[in-house]
């Protein structure tokens, strides 16, 4: 089985809003849950990780703050606006209606 | 701790010490030291786990070119049109500063014009007025065209200055040893023109990073 990268690559934006949408998290934790829930089968690099999460930030979709750690370097959390949870919950019925179609099409 | 603050001030001393720089370089900073922590789990030494953290991060260009704007999505006709509009005012500007200084320096106090050189200027000075036109009937046409244009702006810069200034100490140079055929300070305008390349360096970073052509 080969799992195309391109393909999640185009949903990724969604990805990370899902995860904030739990709660704050900071970009390196966000990165380990791609690759945790993916079952180690897709990995983000750091480069295409913080790309995004810029992406996301000048969008309005998400906003950053520094945590208060007060040992080793500091950590910068991000947290979903409402503006990212309207674009998370619109995505996700984009991807439900995509997937019915497409599902439809390839069925034999 | 030395490795990582090591990588990160090469990194860092190659882009403009601006607050989105900076975040981002303490967010890496922060990445390493969690990823050189799981290697050093795993049994590695501290510096066989900070080398392993820093190849696991890849090429950090792209993303710190994104974060310092040194490339955008922006609208590239009108980005062309008005730098090239006021790249023409700055030559105009350093035209006449190159006669100003010639007239100041110039050995005779009767001037001596050097008219054939002055010709060729005034000629260079036209051709070159077609850029900007060119670039205002490109943007008529395609007023919509976005690109993401590319420009490591301190290394840039520091080409262009160093070019700048071997350029002009060689000019200087020849004028001294050809002194006494024409006792004229020439090598003023073409030190002073040839300082166009670092100020369009500087123009062109200034209104990549304006955010007024940025696209959506």
């Amino acid at each position: 089985m080969e799992l195309s990268s391109d393909l999640i690559r185009g949903h990724i934006d969604t990805i990370l809003l899902g995860f904030l949408k739990s709660g704050d998290k900071y970009g390196y934790e966000m990165g380990k849950l791609v690759l945790q829930k993916s079952g180690g089968r897709y990995e983000l690099k750091e480069p295409s990780l913080y790309s995004t999460i810029r992406r996301l930030e000048s969008q309005g979709l998400i906003e950053a703050y520094w945590g208060d750690e007060t040992q080793g370097a500091r950590r910068r959390y991000y947290r979903i606006t409402e503006k990212g949870l309207a674009v998370h919950a619109r995505n996700l019925k984009n991807w439900e209606y995509a997937k019915s179609v497409i599902d439809q099409l390839l069925e034999v | 701790m030395g490795g990582i603050n090591d990588y990160l001030n090469a990194i860092k001393k190659q882009y403009p010490d601006t607050k989105e720089v900076n975040d981002q370089i303490e967010e890496l900073r922060d990445t390493l030291h969690l990823k050189t922590e799981e290697y050093q789990a795993m049994g590695k030494t501290y510096s066989e786990a900070v080398a392993e953290a820093i190849a696991s991060m890849g090429d950090l260009t792209p993303l710190l070119d994104q974060v310092s704007g040194n490339t955008r999505s922006v609208y590239v006709s009108r980005l062309k049109r008005d730098n090239a509009l006021y790249s023409m005012l700055m030559m105009a500007a350093q035209y006449l500063l190159g006669w100003l200084f010639f007239l100041l320096f110039c050995q005779d106090p009767g001037i001596y014009f050097l008219p054939y050189f002055v010709v060729f200027l005034f000629i260079l000075g036209m051709a070159l007025a077609v850029w900007p036109i060119a670039a205002h009937i490109q943007c008529k046409r395609q007023p919509d065209k976005v690109e993401t244009p590319t420009m490591p702006y301190r290394k840039n810069m520091r080409i262009a200055l160093i070019a700048w200034g071997c350029i002009s100490a060689f000019l200087i140079l020849v004028n001294a040893v050809t002194w006494h055929y024409n006792y004229a300070l020439w090598a003023v305008w073409p030190t002073v023109g040839i300082a166009n390349w670092p100020l369009n360096v500087w123009l062109h970073h200034r209104l990549l990073t304006s955010g007024k052509y940025d696209a959506e």
